[in-house]
C-alpha cells in the first residue's frame, strides 16, 4: 500500500500542501482533484521525492520514504512510477529505445511491444520513428507504456488526459484501466477531469487550498454538497 | 565581492560535479551505445566544419606573418613562424573557440530543453540516474570528440598554412616544411596535445554541468547556452595563459638545467 501521512509544503512562503493524508491500494484506481494550481503536481513529485516535503511522511508497504538512501530512492522509483503531464519521452531516442531505456535485459520481445501497441490502437511502425514526429496524444500513451512496462507497484499520473480530444481521453481512461488489471498495480492519478474520475475511479479525493476537503467513491462525490464538489459535476452537466 | 564569492561557488559546484561523473563512471561504467551515438552526433559530424576552421586559421596565420617579415627579407622563415605559432597559441584556442560555439553550446541547449521538458525528472522517476544515463555519454563524447577535433584541426591548420603559402605567397612547400622543425620544438607539439586535451575536457564538462541545472523556461535555455559560451571563451583564454606561463617555465628551467 502506497500511503501519505500528513504531508505539507509550503513553496514561496504559500502553503501548497496542509497535512495530506492519503492512500491508494493495489488494483485501486484513486483520482485527486482539484483546480488548477492547488498543489496536485506538487503532492505527486513530493511522494516519488523530486520536490522534498516539509513535513509528513511517505510509506511504501509500511516502509517510510524519507530515510532512503540515493540506491533505495531509485528503487522505490521502479516501484512507484511517475508518467508527467507532458510526455516527457527523450527527443534523441526513437520510441523503441524510449520504451526500452528503462527495462533491464532481457528486453521484452518486439512481439510483446507489438501486443501493447495493438491494445493502444498503435501502428507498429511508429517504434522506429522519433517521438517528435508523434502526435500529443500517441506520446502520451508511449509515456505511459513506458512506465507500465516497468511493472511498477504503483502508477502516479499527473493530468494524464489534458490535451486529448474525447476519442484520445477515452482510449487513455481504457489504458489506465487495462494497464491497473494486468499489472495488479495501484494507481494515483491527479486530474481536474472529474467525468474520467467518475468513469474509472474507485475512490475520488478533492484538494482545495492543499487540504483534503472530500474522500469517497464516486456516486459519493456526485452527492456531495461541497461547493467545489458540486462546481466541478455541474461542470459535466453544463458540458 | 559578491559576484567572485559566486564565481567561486559556481567553480566548486562544478568541480563537484566532475567528481560526481568521475565516481559514477568508475562505479558504474557508461552505457556504450548513448556514447556512441553521442560521438557520432557531436564528434562526426563537426569533422568538416572544424577541419575547415583548422584550415583557415592555419591560412590567416601565414598571410599575417608573412605581412610582418616580408619587408625584413625573412620569408624562408614562414613556415617556421608560423607552424610554430598556429600550434602553440593561437590554432588550439582559436579552435577551441568554434568548438565551444558549435559543441559545448548544442550540448548545453540539449541538456536544458530535457531539463525544463521533465525528460531529466522523467528518467529519475523510471529508476535510473540522469547524470549516469545522459550526462556521462554526453561529456565523454563532447571531451573526446573536442580533443581528437582539435588535434584535426591543428593538422589542418598546418595544411592550410602550407597551400596559402605555395599558392598565394608564393612560398616553395618544401621551403616552407625545411624551416619547421628550426621553430617547432617537441615541447611545442606536446604543449599543442596538452592544451587540446584540456580544452575538451573544459567544454565536455562546463557545458554538460550548465545545461544539466538549467530550469524554468525557454529564456532559462537561452541564458544558459549564453552562459555556456561565455565561460568557455573565457575559461580557455584563462587555461590557454596559464598552460603558455606554465610550459615556458618549464622550457626556461629545462634550458637551465
Amino acid at each position: 500500500m502506497l500511503e501519505l501521512k500528513a504531508i505539507s509544503k509550503r513553496l514561496g512562503g504559500l502553503p501548497i500542501l496542509q497535512e495530506v493524508f492519503l492512500s491508494v491500494s493495489p488494483d485501486e484506481i484513486v483520482f485527486v482533484l482539484g483546480r488548477s494550481g492547488v498543489g496536485k503536481s506538487v503532492l505527486l513529485k513530493t511522494i516519488v521525492g523530486l520536490i522534498p516535503q516539509d513535513q509528513g511522511r511517505v510509506f511504501l508497504n509500511g516502509q517510510a520514504t524519507d530515510c532512503f538512501d540515493e540506491i533505495a530512492l531509485t528503487n522505490f522509483r521502479r516501484k512507484v512510477s511517475l508518467v508527467f503531464q507532458m510526455p516527457a519521452l527523450l527527443d534523441s531516442l526513437t520510441v523503441e529505445e524510449n520504451l526500452l531505456f528503462a527495462l533491464r535485459k532481457p528486453f521484452p520481445e518486439r512481439e510483446e511491444l507489438q501486443k501493447w501497441l495493438s491494445e493502444l490502437q498503435l501502428d507498429v511502425k511508429c517504434l522506429d520513428r522519433m517521438p517528435q514526429e508523434l502526435s500529443l496524444g500517441v506520446q502520451k500513451k508511449i509515456s505511459v507504456l513506458r512506465s507500465v512496462l516497468l511493472k511498477p507497484q504503483f502508477l502516479l499520473f499527473d493530468e494524464p488526459t489534458t490535451g486529448l480530444d474525447p476519442v484520445g481521453t477515452r482510449m487513455m481512461n481504457d489504458l489506465i484501466v487495462k494497464s491497473v488489471r494486468k499489472t495488479h498495480s495501484g494507481c494515483l492519478i491527479v486530474s481536474h477531469d472529474v467525468q474520467s474520475a467518475l468513469e474509472i475511479a474507485h475512490k475520488i479525493i478533492l484538494l482545495d487550498q492543499g487540504r483534503v476537503v472530500f474522500e469517497g467513491k464516486p456516486f459519493e462525490f456526485k452527492q456531495c454538497q461541497l461547493p467545489l464538489a458540486q462546481a466541478f459535476v455541474e461542470g459535466i452537466v453544463a458540458q | 565581492m559578491k559576484s567572485l564569492k559566486m564565481v567561486f561557488q559556481n567553480v566548486g559546484q562544478w568541480a563537484h560535479f566532475v567528481m560526481l561523473c568521475f565516481h559514477l563512471l568508475v562505479s558504474h561504467g557508461i552505457s556504450g551505445r548513448e556514447f556512441k551515438k553521442q560521438l557520432l552526433r557531436v564528434g562526426i559530424q563537426s569533422i568538416p566544419l572544424t577541419c575547415a576552421a583548422g584550415f583557415f586559421v592555419g591560412a590567416i596565420l601565414a598571410i599575417q606573418i608573412d605581412s610582418q617579415i616580408r619587408d625584413f627579407g625573412a620569408q624562408s622563415y614562414l613556415g617556421g613562424i608560423s607552424v610554430s605559432t598556429t600550434l602553440r597559441n593561437l590554432g588550439p584556442v582559436l579552435i577551441a573557440f568554434f568548438l565551444a560555439g558549435r559543441v559545448g553550446a548544442f550540448t548545453s541547449a540539449e541538456l536544458g530543453t530535457m531539463s525544463i521538458t521533465d525528460q531529466l525528472n522523467a528518467i529519475r522517476c523510471l529508476g535510473l540516474n540522469p547524470i549516469r544515463e545522459i550526462v556521462i555519454p554526453r561529456l565523454l563524447a563532447v571531451a573526446v570528440s573536442s580533443i581528437v577535433l582539435l588535434l584535426m584541426g591543428l593538422l589542418l591548420s598546418v595544411v592550410g598554412g602550407i597551400s596559402i603559402a605555395s599558392i598565394g605567397l608564393k612560398v616553395n612547400p618544401l621551403q616552407f616544411i625545411h624551416r619547421v622543425p628550426e621553430f617547432l620544438a617537441v615541447s611545442s607539439v606536446f604543449l599543442a596535445l596538452i592544451k587540446s586535451i584540456v580544452f575538451g575536457l573544459m567544454i565536455g564538462s562546463v557545458s554538460c554541468f550548465i545545461g544539466f541545472h538549467i530550469s524554468g523556461g525557454a529564456e532559462e535555455v537561452g541564458g544558459g547556452v549564453r552562459r555556456t559560451a561565455v565561460v568557455l571563451v573565457v575559461g580557455i583564454i584563462i587555461l590557454d595563459f596559464m598552460i603558455s606561463w606554465m610550459g615556458s617555465q618549464f622550457v626556461v628551467s629545462a634550458n637551465g638545467s
